[in-house]
């Protein structure tokens, strides 16, 4: 099995660094600090053709070259706020290697001549908090953090900085945001982060699985990182399994494996008597994709999903069952992005909640036939007209599950009520 | 007059002194300030306020968008229970049904007691352990309902404790109770 | 020169200056893009969607005009299908939430809302779920009243009462659908600027609960004006109704003085033009009440009075005193009057400061006044020096440009008073004396800046903030409290006279009254000039007057006294003018009813010497007539009589008598005010 990521997941106590610099961690770091020019880190990177792994999938190397020379200081933020729907892979990677991130943090943050990182958690996170804060100390105590590393000019601080509950705060302007002590709203771009982002800084804001990568690809070449993966997606993908299966967790896949062997293969399959109904492979906000045999062969890329009409996104799968109420489903995400949206902008916050509130009609056994063009319309009037894209991620399984799932919600709004469920069980 | 410990001070003073700007410390205060008070309230919030050279407003401007901030006083041990799609389908709703039948409140409420409050919250980034709560910030995962009565019952026991910061203590003796895998 | 681009909207191309908001751009084309959130003083957040254009090449979908700069060879639609139906939408979304209440809302006929949905909207809303209901309406704060199910969310107010009042605010409270304004804890809001925020409402969410439900805004007409208040000299609109009734006083916007902003002192006091106290017709003394007279009768007595006092006595026994309120023209008939009909030179402005200015007072006051500067150059100033004056209680809006200087110029505000004042925390430095000591602390700094002894702190600030221009200068005229009036007068005039010849230095008093400044510049002082008082004169002890003209001034208020009442009734002829029966009018042998500000043409000028119009909008009440009118009759009845009808033929006196006026033709003075070519810098 080929891993990056989870190499060293299971070595005793990798989260000490003692363990975790004798398996050769840090090593890419000293590397970084000591023998390599900060735009020399980022062209490897750029040549590895990494790309953000929290959703967007943006070449990271050319972000970084966005940061204007000679302005200082600048920052990176590195995005763990994690609240996607389905997704719980940047948890698994602080928890079990901690090092890893700040390893790749420290080495990041030198490519961008930042010398103060902030690692921004969602605020649910307080064991991760814990576990990152003493990775810190151990770090600044082990000389790989802190002032004239290595003997070099270079200084780098990281800070924990926790949230408090706020979806939107993954979004990278409403993250900065909040990490300067405000609500969460998402900024007007331009200015772009690159070049007016934390404080008004120069700022880079990246994911947790980007960065964990870097030290890796400092370490072996770009052309190593290349011989993982696809052409276009380079690399490997924690993939997030969730719903009714044998195994369900992170599983660290060579993009272009075939969906089939992660739902077979490494989560084991549905448990007994279930069989695959439809499943969700970006996280809330990626377009359900029904359960026929060719959704089982998209290659685990984001082209893969992009060719299908969906989004690989942070490849968290949500497996949905034969026996599960799509309409549920479907008001289950609805809500939860009525539940998140910032109330800045006019489609998003009033667009959302008539979107779950219809959902929820329909599921309890009051909807219309007009209800599903109606759907659609309000879907159609966010799409594209919202401040960020929280108001687009909310249209994407409307729209998808009405296309796929058209008769089960004909048969709700018919037979006036769920086949699946009592009425009183969808309370908001 | 402060409600605040001289400890939550100088946890506060730690936060401020790792950022270029002070307000940064906000969130990370109102943090602070919960878990000594139970919730935010005003004193809290103008403490805050006080310390970070805010306007109050602009304290309670921030803490009202977050959902884990109370607003309004709340149990000894808070119960938020995901609701969202992998939880779903793994039978969260029944799971909520289950634990606010057996302390008699509806999601949103706190028993009379003042033991218990219920919530039901938005994906917790656990969903492959799922259903998953967290009680007091700290997660209970795969849960069941032999689960959910221990746990009621050590609560009830005060076989847990809350402590100061970071909350909630669970006794290694309860191999039921997982805090987290690790 | 701006550098121009070339923009294409709806097929009309025309030249714009590059960096311009795409939406104010088209605004100045005449082309209608809806708006909420954005608004010109407040800049954009683009959260409310409905600008939403098309831009050509623009991959992404419409974009918000408010917040797009226009670029070189942009193609814009504003009406293509893809436009209409997001705007369709986004209306759908507001309404969806959105009491359809207009016939009762306080904004029905005024509301962006209605008729925007009207014009791009979906006509009937598809919404059929429960609507948010909230408790209405709730009682923000003395001032004001919030309806939570009209408000749009714009966060107007919110960010008015954040960037530009920053007083304890109006704030964003939850999240999402839930999101409400309010403030912290429900605590009050209270603003001296709160009135701003009921303006910024593009619907009917925040009122003033002074006014609500008062009016239906289609029933009024607009009519520009000036604010009587203070001498900052904010511009107005006055909303009328049928023809004869101030209902309200709304901001129209002069960016070089009043920003688009009121305070709430200027913005609710306008009852008084309608009030049925006022004085409607001459009132003749009989014993120890008054009779209504006709003018006729009036001015006969006037006449004949003034003629025997002047024949016995002397003219100079006969004393003038007009309030700094009136107009420009009001004072000069009225300085003509007592001198060349009365032969009077005892003239005088009440109030004004008393000071007792030997010579090298004078001088200072000269040097201040040469030294007058505009009100926008605060946004070029390196530093603000607020001297012993508090603007926020004095010309409140000026507080308002001085956070506008500070935040988005970058000015150095330096604040030496002897008390808190608001401004305080607006401060980069501070000094500050003991309660009165101001002429000390005004040599300490001259002393320092001229190189001699001075405490260590005053030094510093010399040193950090004196020492680079521009150096603005807001200094107290009035000198309230001050002990040594006078000696605080010229150190303050040494200081900038000093200052200015090594950096470039403006001065701003505060002053008075709405004209103060133009009592001045007309030259309405007593013989003797600022070292004499007419107003002295009159009350003295040994007082020799018989006779006196009172034009609005209240002396038997302003200065309370036994002797003041005493000495106004034992006049042989005491004739005032006036809106009201005022304590000093009691006194009087005859009240002449007067004009207020809303209802004769006439200039004020303010505290950067802008010549502003007043206009008569309503109706006098009555047979009242302006000041000058009157003076102008009265003189009939004597064998001096003036020869005025129209308020711009005093002008034209004005302008030749008065040299710092002669540019300013009557009838080319813009909408905005214009200050003398004198003064204008480049
Ligand atoms: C509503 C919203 C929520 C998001 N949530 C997350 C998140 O939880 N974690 C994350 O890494 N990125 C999230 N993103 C993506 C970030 O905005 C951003 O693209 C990412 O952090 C960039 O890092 P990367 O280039 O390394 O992926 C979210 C975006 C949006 C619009
Ligand atoms: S109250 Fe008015 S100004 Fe304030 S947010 Fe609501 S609509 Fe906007
Ligand atoms: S859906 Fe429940 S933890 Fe993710």
């Amino acid at each position: 099995m080929d891993r990056i990521l989870f190499k060293h997941v299971d070595v005793p106590d990798i989260n000490r660094l003692p363990v975790y610099v004798e398996n050769g961690g840090y090593s890419g770091l000293r590397k970084a600090l000591t023998e390599m020019q900060p735009e020399e880190v980022t062209q490897v990177v750029m040549d590895s053709g990494l790309a953000g792994r929290g959703g967007a999938a943006f070449p990271t190397g050319r972000k970084w070259s966005f940061i204007p020379k000679g302005v200082l200081p600048t920052y990176l933020a590195v995005n763990a706020d994690e609240s996607e729907p389905g997704a719980f892979k940047d948890r698994e990677l602080m928890e079990r290697n901690p090092h890893q991130l700040l390893e790749g943090v420290a080495i990041s943050a030198y490519a961008v001549r930042a010398e103060k990182a902030f690692i921004y958690i969602r605020g649910e996170f307080l064991y991760i908090e814990e576990i990152l804060n003493a990775a810190v100390a151990e770090a600044y105590a082990g000389g790989y953090l802190g002032t004239n590393l290595f003997g070099t000019a270079t200084s780098i601080d990281i800070v924990i900085h926790r949230g408090a509950g706020a979806y939107i705060c993954g979004e990278e302007s409403a993250m900065l945001d909040s990490l300067e002590g405000y609500r969460g709203f998402p900024r007007l771009k331009p200015p772009f982060p690159a070049v007016k982002g934390a404080y008004g800084q120069p700022t880079v804001i990246n994911n947790v699985e980007t960065l964990a990568n870097v030290s890796h690809i400092v370490n072996n070449g770009a052309e190593w990182f290349r011989s993982f993966g696809t052409e276009k997606s380079p690399g490997t993908k924690i993939c997030s399994v969730s719903g009714p299966v044998n195994r369900p967790g992170n599983y660290e896949v060579n993009m272009g494996t075939p969906f089939r062997t992660l739902l077979e293969d490494m989560a084991g399959g549905l448990v007994e008597g279930k069989k695959l109904k439809a499943y969700i492979p970006g996280g809330a906000s990626a377009p359900m994709l029904p359960g026929t045999e060719a959704n089982m062969e998209i290659p685990l890329s984001y082209e893969g999903y992009a060719a299908a009409g969906s989004a690989f996104g942070s490849a968290s799968f949500i497996i949905i069952p034969d026996d599960a109420c799509i309409i549920r489903a479907q008001l289950r995400i609805s809500e939860f992005f009525a539940h998140e949206s910032c109330g800045k902008c006019i489609p998003c916050r009033e667009g959302t909640p008539w979107l779950a509130k219809t959902v929820r009609r329909i599921e309890n056994g009051e909807g219309r036939q007009e209800d599903l063009p109606l759907l659609l319309d309000i879907c159609d009037n966010i799409l594209g007209r919202a401040f960020c894209p929280l108001g687009d991620f909310a249209t994407s399984n409307i729209v998808a599950s009405i296309k796929y799932f058209y008769d089960e919600y004909e048969q709700h709004i018919l037979q006036r009520g769920c086949p699946y469920h009592s009425a009183a069980s969808a309370v908001a | 007059m402060a409600v605040l410990s001289e400890a939550a001070h100088r946890r506060i003073g730690e936060f401020v002194a790792k950022y270029p700007e002070r307000r940064s410390a906000l969130l990370p205060a109102l943090h602070v300030a919960q878990n000594e008070v139970g919730w935010l309230t005003r004193e809290a919030m103008e403490e805050v306020a006080v310390i970070l050279d805010l306007d109050w407003d602009q304290v309670e401007e921030v803490a009202s968008f977050y959902t884990m901030y109370y607003k309004q006083p709340v149990g000894t041990y808070v119960l938020e229970v995901c609701k969202t799609l992998p939880c779903s389908i793994l039978g969260a709703d029944e799971m909520i049904d289950y634990i606010s039948q057996k302390l008699g409140i509806a999601p949103g409420e706190t028993t009379a007691d003042g033991m218990f409050t219920l919530f039901r919250v938005e994906c917790l980034a656990a969903c492959h352990r799922a259903p998953v709560m967290q009680v007091n910030h700290r997660y209970f995962q795969n849960l069941t309902q032999e689960k959910v009565d221990a746990l009621i019952e050590a609560a009830r026991q005060q076989q847990l404790r809350t402590g100061g910061v970071p909350g909630l203590t669970v006794r290694r003796s309860h191999p039921d109770l997982i805090e987290t895998e690790r | 020169m701006q550098d121009l681009v070339s923009i294409t909207v709806d097929g009309q191309t025309w030249q714009v200056p590059k960096g311009t908001l795409l939406w104010e751009a088209c605004k100045s084309q005449g082309i209608d893009i809806p708006i909420f959130c954005y608004h010109t003083k407040l800049g954009p957040v683009g959260a409310c969607r409905t600008c939403l254009v098309e831009i050509e090449g623009m991959s992404k979908g419409p974009t918000t005009a408010c917040s797009t700069p226009v670029a070189d060879g942009m193609v814009v639609s504003t009406r293509s299908p893809v436009v209409a139906k997001a705007q369709r939408g986004i209306f759908d979304f507001l309404l969806a939430n959105h009491p359809l209440d207009c016939p009762i809302c306080d904004r029905g006929g005024e509301c962006p809302l209605q008729d925007q949905s009207f014009a791009y909207g979906p006509g009937t809303s598809r919404y059929i779920e429960p609507k948010r209901h909230h408790v209405k309406p709730i009682v923000l704060g003395p001032t004001i009243a919030l309806d939570r199910e009209r408000c749009v969310l714009c966060w107007r107010c919110v960010r008015f009462t954040a960037e530009i009042a920053e007083d304890k605010s109006i704030i964003l409270l939850d999240r999402g659908e839930h999101t409400v304004v309010g403030t912290f804890q429900d605590e009050p809001y209270v603003s001296n600027f709160s009135g701003n925020v009921v303006e910024l409402c593009p619907v009917g969410a925040l009122t003033s609960r002074k006014q609500r439900f008062n009016f239906r805004p289609w029933e009024l007409q607009n009519r520009p004006s000036v604010c009587p208040h203070c001498a900052f000299g904010c511009n107005l609109n006055v909303s009328i109704r049928k023809n004869d009734e101030v209902i309200r006083f709304l901001s129209r916007d002069n960016p070089e003085v009043d920003d688009s902003w009121l305070c709430d002192r200027g913005r609710y006091d306008y009852e008084f033009v309608n009030s049925p106290d006022r004085v409607t017709a001459p009132m003749l003394r009989r014993g120890d009440a008054f009779v209504q007279v006709p003018w006729d009768e009036a001015f006969q007595f006037i006449a004949g009075r003034l003629a025997t006092v002047v024949e016995e006595s002397g003219p100079d026994t006969v004393v003038g005193v007009a309030s700094p309120r009136l107009t420009n023209e009001d004072l000069f008939v009225f300085k003509r009057f007592m001198n060349a009909v009365v032969g009077s030179v005892q003239v005088d402005h009440f109030p004004r400061p008393q000071l007792e200015l030997a010579g090298d007072g004078e001088t200072a006051l000269e040097t201040l006044n040469s030294l007058n500067a505009s009100i926008s150059s605060l946004d070029e100033a390196r530093t603000i020096v607020l001297l012993g004056a508090d603007p926020s209680l004095r010309e409140p809006v000026m507080e308002l440009r001085l956070r506008k200087a500070v935040n988005k110029h970058g000015a150095r505000l330096v604040v030496i008073n002897s008390d808190e004042i608001p401004l305080t925390g607006k401060a980069e430095a501070r000094l500050t004396y003991p309660a009165g000591r101001l002429a000390d602390m005004a040599h300490s700094l001259l002393s320092s800046l001229t190189g001699g002894d001075a405490p260590e702190d005053v030094g510093n600030v010399v040193a950090t903030y004196l020492t680079e221009g521009p150096v603005a200068i807001v200094y107290d005229d009035r000198l309230d409290g001050v002990t040594d009036k006078n000696g605080a007068l010229v150190a303050i005039g040494d200081l900038a006279a000093a200052l200015g010849e090594r950096v470039s230095v403006g001065v701003l008093p505060l002053l008075d009254a709405a004209n103060s400044l133009g009592a001045r510049d007309l030259g309405v002082l007593p013989l003797g000039g600022w070292g004499g008082s007419a107003v002295d004169r009159l009350l003295g002890p040994d007082s020799q007057v018989r006779a006196a003209f009172v034009l609005g001034a209240n002396l038997a208020r302003d200065i309370p006294a036994p002797e003041t009442d005493r000495r106004l009734e034992q006049l042989d002829l005491l004739v005032v003018n006036e809106l009201f029966l005022t304590e000093t009018a009691r006194l009087a042998d005859v009240v002449l009813p007067a004009a207020s500000f809303a209802e004769k043409l006439g200039t004020f000028t303010n505290s950067e010497r802008r010549i502003q119009m007043v206009r008569n909008i309503v109706p006098t009440p009555g047979v009242a007539r302006a000041d000058w009118e009157i003076l102008v009759d009265l003189s009939q009845y004597t064998d001096r009589p003036l020869d005025y009808a129209l308020p711009q033929q005093v002008w034209e006196d004005i302008r030749r008598d008065v040299p710092v006026y002669s540019s300013i033709s009557y009838d080319t003075i813009p909408p905005q005010g214009v200050r003398p070519a004198s003064l204008q810098r480049a």
